[in-house]
């Protein structure tokens, strides 16, 4: 039995790191280019996964294109959130994040009010289990894995390879340079903004369907981007993708072997531990630098 | 003659507040009063703690720390409700030294997630510890206080307008104290501490210290609130003491001003009510409450002690001469 738990066990892990680790992306990306925590992120990714049951219920288009819908439609609202708010808020660290605080109760009720307070459900996408050997592995979550490596791969190259993806990593290292060397703040500000929601919203759309819907589905994963951009340094892209993992494997093993209630408990005392011995983050930049 | 008219507008404001259940016996309007008392303790002192330039998202906390350390005193230590109060605030303070060590280290937006962290531990705390803390159905049948004047005479506070009066007398002890504090030299190297660190750390003020004063202090006033609130409500779960509750502290002190006592005692005076006044539509009070956060911080940024400052302003300008005037 105990060599048929670990791989499950390892599996899990992964799954749920892979959630993680979508949901701190644009989190990451947002504090690292604008400097705004954005607490609103999981209002984001909650809107996203009820724009998908929208489009999916109302329109009736399939899953895919509901999702697409979403992402930009997330995105537009993002972008005109920085417009038209956070613009005003630039340089101000403290004021940008008690906005954001208020910005994440108006859309929270707003989802109140539009949806009500009932679970609701995204019709099943995928369904079946896969079975390799002694391993069960349900469909449903197999496609999330897929789809969540797809987007980081994506978002991945985009950083790497795209003009725009170059200019926003520019200015994530340093505005100041940026500037100098020509690249328009006011036009790249609110685009970050937009593409750290759009992944907010993806999220939203790929976890969705294997949870129940309601107006607070957010602050769970915002809760666990938090804990990941901790440990992987605040503002750090790769330091998500290692928090993601570290936290993911680490709650799959505690849950399983130790207690669900330890596990939720866990990612606080590894966020302290960090704190305690490298208060940046695994890939933070220190904070004298800045 | 102004400091001997503050004077006397103080004692006749106090003189009000004391005749207010005389005037208005109704239970309805001296619910929402007292509701608006324990928010100003909660959100004075938690100003204290900004006052030092650190925003925490874990004041609530230390709320519930004390009104779980009050409702266990009296219930299974026995002990009387005049030693449970004092010893919520003590252990608010006990847990804020503790961990203020650690966190209060930390510099800008990392104090705040840490801070929010540490409140949803604590949360998780009282729901996975059904022993003692009753776990996710919290505590129910909390006795209201019983205050003993002498060996055999003894009372309950059952009424509204009794538990008004406790509120009432810890409110402005409260007020009193952090007023005292604000105008010493301790709050003038806070304020130092918040807007030049280092060149406070030049004159040979201890920052580090300043801010676990404030930290301690507010986790002290917290616990007094955390403990009124429990035996005034009767019942107390970990869902009282949520991240919304702390965010509803700072929302509190942005709408009012955070720059000193009379900020966040408008913006509860402002602020608490409004859901009682909305009732019609649920679902839109929290709308309107982000909102108001959102538009205070955008058009009035020093909250609303900062347009009565200025108003204050304009009308002593006028008086003295020509410059106030356009």
């Amino acid at each position: 039995m105990g060599e048929t738990l670990l791989p499950q066990v390892i599996i899990n892990g992964v799954t749920l790191g892979t959630n993680y680790i979508l949901m701190a992306l644009g989190f990451t990306l947002i504090f690292g280019v604008l400097r705004i925590v954005n607490f609103a992120h999981g209002e984001f990714y909650m809107l996203g996964a009820f724009f998908v049951l929208t489009a999916i219920i109302k329109f009736e288009v399939n899953y895919l294109l509901a999702a697409i819908i979403a992402v930009i439609a997330i995105g537009l609202l993002g972008y005109l959130t920085e417009e038209v708010i956070f613009r005003r808020f630039r340089d101000k660290e403290l004021e940008g994040m008690i906005i954001a605080l208020g910005l994440s109760i108006l859309l929270q009720n707003l989802g109140l009010v539009a949806w009500g307070p009932y679970d609701l459900s995204i019709p099943p996408v995928f369904t079946g289990v896969l079975k390799i050997g002694t391993l069960f592995y349900p469909l449903e979550r197999l496609m999330v894995v897929l789809l969540s490596f797809l987007l980081m791969a994506g978002f991945y190259l985009f950083l790497k390879k795209t003009k725009l993806g170059l200019a926003i990593q520019a200015i994530a290292q340093d505005t100041e340079i940026a500037r100098v060397q020509g690249m328009r703040i006011n036009r790249l500000y609110p685009l970050a903004f937009a593409i750290g929601t759009g992944l907010a919203a993806a999220a939203g759309a790929v976890i969705g369907p294997l949870f129940q819907l309601n107006p607070w589905m957010g602050i769970m994963p915002q809760v666990k981007a938090f804990i990941v951009v901790i440990l992987g340094g605040i503002g750090s892209i790769p330091g998500a993708f290692l928090g993601g993992l570290i936290l993911g494997v680490a709650e799959s093993f505690v849950s399983t072997y130790a207690s669900k209630a330890l596990a939720d408990l866990l990612g606080f005392i590894l966020v302290i531990g960090i704190l305690l011995f490298r208060p940046s983050g695994l890939f933070g930049r220190s904070q004298l630098s800045r | 003659m102004i400091p001997k008219t503050k004077t006397y507008a103080i004692l006749a404001l106090a003189a009000f507040l004391f005749f207010i259940p005389v005037l208005w016996a109704d239970e309805f309007y001296l619910n929402v009063i007292i509701n608006i008392y324990l928010h100003i303790i909660l959100a004075v002192s938690l100003n204290m703690v900004i006052k030092t330039g650190k925003l925490s998202i874990a004041h609530a906390a230390f709320m519930g720390v004390g009104g779980y350390t009050s409702a266990l005193t009296v219930m299974r230590l026995g002990l009387p409700f005049l030693l449970a109060l004092p010893l919520s605030g003590l252990m608010g303070a006990f847990i804020a030294l503790l961990v203020g060590r650690l966190l209060l280290k930390l510099q800008g937006v990392y104090f705040v997630l840490v801070t929010f962290a540490f409140g949803e531990v604590v949360r998780l705390f009282f729901v996975n510890l059904v022993e003692p803390f009753g776990g996710p159905t919290g505590i129910i049948n909390i006795p209201p206080p019983r205050i003993a004047l002498f060996p055999g005479i003894a009372f309950t506070l059952l009424s509204k307008v009794s538990y008004y009066y406790l509120v009432l007398g810890v409110m402005l002890v409260t007020l009193f104290l952090i007023h005292r504090i604000y105008q010493s030299s301790i709050g003038k190297a806070m304020d130092c501490t918040r807007e030049t660190e280092h060149l406070a750390e030049f004159t040979g003020i201890d920052t580090f210290q300043h801010k676990m004063f404030a930290f301690a202090a507010g986790g002290f006033f917290a616990g007094l609130a955390g403990s009124l609130f429990a035996h005034y409500y009767r019942f107390i779960s970990p869902e009282s003491f949520t991240f919304w509750e702390s965010v509803n502290l700072i929302v509190i002190n942005v709408v009012g001003g955070m720059g000193g006592i009379a900020g966040p005692i408008m913006g509860s005076i402002f602020l608490v009510p409004l859901p009682e006044f909305l009732r019609g539509f649920v679902e839109y009070q929290r709308v309107l409450y982000g909102l108001i956060l959102i538009l205070t911080l955008w058009f009035m940024p020093a909250g609303m002690l900062g347009v009565l400052n200025k108003a204050l302003d304009r009308m002593k300008a006028g008086k003295t001469g020509k410059e106030g005037t356009p």
